[in-house]
């Protein structure tokens, strides 16, 4: 259940946390097979009191929710801590959940409403970037921070990790509502029919702003393309 | 090819997953049409940037912080308000206790300044001033006896003071209280007893008080030998450009000094 790189203290402490969890269950959830188990089968399993079942849908979707809070955002330390708090939200809302839709539509939908509050949240504070103060002497634009996406860099790849740095930056200039459609459809892949689920919004609006949004990538990297 | 058609067929081209989805109309347009095929090809390599962004891992300790977020609300959702209010960080702890030392320091800062500073006189023969009547009982005193320096003036006051009406009272003596109730009583704080001086000492020239030149203010007691005395306090003095000697008194007459 737990991954191999934590310590023996911190695996104790992990262990009392979990007991703590486990108080207050009502009835131990079956043992089943979580690895297969669909997202529905493993919400059912996690309104039972299963951890393994949450941990495993923990295991599914934290690096995509991450990625995409972070591509939302920019920021990986707050897409880190939002990923998190998305999370939480599945586990409280787990007796409520309705399965009339995909899992990942309603973990996306949380994800992006945790996103977009976050920069709400940042027009209101006027937040000064942080990378502005490691400006290059001549002027020039700031470098966003890159988390490693676990690729190995090399030399000969130096100039495409320097293309994902300037699409991160224009993406970040993209207003709000054009953004999460954008990333959901170049970025991780949905439909069009899941992306106005998630958004809540018609298909013939997804189309139109991801329409629009194309069209400012284009201007902005043009010199990359 | 009119506007209309680079129209829709851009927005078909923007609409398709890959090129395999355009339609055969598109792809005839794009044959024909350099504008549309450039801004076919600039979608096609957008898209393809953005695909190429890759999935960004979240941090190794991810779980372990998400179990302990969870541990932690769940605890806190037990024990109800007290225990939560036990819980609360320590930095609220700190800024209470800082919040009482400081209410505490004001009032006992407050009380402090409501009590009023009582000086202890070594003299035992001082009396207090009564602060409740202002009475001026002059006694008539043919020979007061005086301490210190003093001041004509004030020894004429005392001759022609009125007799108390007080009967059987004996010499005249001067006991000036203070009649503003708001004013509190004052003690004489010096820590040795001040020279005594008789009139006649005093009329045939003597005696020469020694008047320290420092920033002490100078007290004169006058006692009319019947109990009462009056305390002068002299304010500092100097003399100008006048430099000290080596000596630390100056010597000065008893006589019209001020």
């Amino acid at each position: 259940m737990l991954s191999a790189c934590e310590s023996l203290p911190a695996l104790m402490d992990t262990l009392t946390s979990i007991e703590e969890l486990s108080v207050g269950a009502t009835a131990m959830a079956p043992e089943f097979a979580v690895d297969s188990a669909s997202d529905h089968a493993l919400l059912e399993a996690i309104r039972t009191g299963s951890e393994d079942a949450f941990a495993e849908l923990v295991t599914r979707y934290r690096n995509p929710i991450t990625s995409y809070i972070y591509r939302m955002t920019s920021d990986y330390d707050g897409a880190v801590d939002l990923a998190q708090e998305t999370f939480v939200r599945v586990y409280r809302a787990a007796d409520r959940y309705q399965t009339n839709y995909a899992f990942s539509t309603y973990i996306y939908r949380i994800a992006t409403n945790l996103a977009i509050s976050e920069l709400r949240k940042r027009k209101r504070r006027r937040l000064v970037s942080l990378t502005g103060f490691f400006q290059s002497n001549d002027g020039g634009e700031a470098r966003e921070f890159q988390p490693s996406d676990g690729q190995p860099l090399q030399d000969t790849v130096m100039v495409d990790a320097e293309r994902r740095a300037a699409v991160q930056r224009a993406i970040g200039t993209l207003p709000d509502k054009y953004r999460a459609p954008l990333i959901l459809r170049d970025v991780e892949g949905k439909t069009y029919d899941e992306i106005s689920t998630i958004l809540g919004t018609s298909e013939g609006t997804v189309k139109s702003r991801i329409s629009r949004a194309r069209g400012f990538l284009r201007d902005k990297m043009r010199a990359y393309l | 090819m009119s506007m209309k058609d680079c129209k829709d067929i851009r927005q078909e081209i923007d609409q398709a997953t890959s090129a395999d989805q355009q339609t055969e109309t598109a792809r005839a347009h794009l044959r024909g049409c350099p504008d549309c095929s450039k801004f076919a090809a600039e979608n096609r390599a957008l898209q393809g940037m953005l695909a190429g962004l890759g999935t960004v891992a979240a941090p190794a300790d991810f779980d372990f912080r998400l179990r302990a977020r969870l541990a932690r609300e769940k605890s806190a959702g037990n024990g109800g308000a007290f225990a939560s209010f036990l819980r609360q960080p320590r930095s609220l702890g700190v800024a209470a206790l800082v919040l009482v030392l400081v209410a505490g320091g004001i009032a006992i800062k407050n009380w402090l300044a409501a009590t009023p500073p009582s000086a202890v006189t070594a003299n035992q023969g001082a009396a207090p001033v009564n602060p409740t009547q202002a009475v001026e009982k002059p006694v008539p005193e043919p020979a007061p006896k005086v301490t210190g320096d003093l001041n004509a003036s004030t020894v004429k006051g005392s001759e022609n003071a009125t007799p108390s009406k007080t009967p059987n009272r004996g010499p005249r003596s001067y006991a000036l209280v203070d009649s503003r109730p708001e004013r509190k009583a004052t003690r004489d704080a010096a820590l040795s007893s001040a020279p005594v001086f008789t009139r006649d000492e005093m009329n045939t020239g003597g005696p020469i008080v020694q008047v320290p030149l420092d920033d002490e203010v100078m007290r004169i007691s006058i006692d009319d030998g019947r109990g009462s005395r009056r305390t002068v306090s002299l304010p500092t003095f100097s003399f100008g450009s006048q430099r000290l000697t080596g000596q630390t008194f100056v010597p000065v007459s008893s006589k019209g000094v001020w």
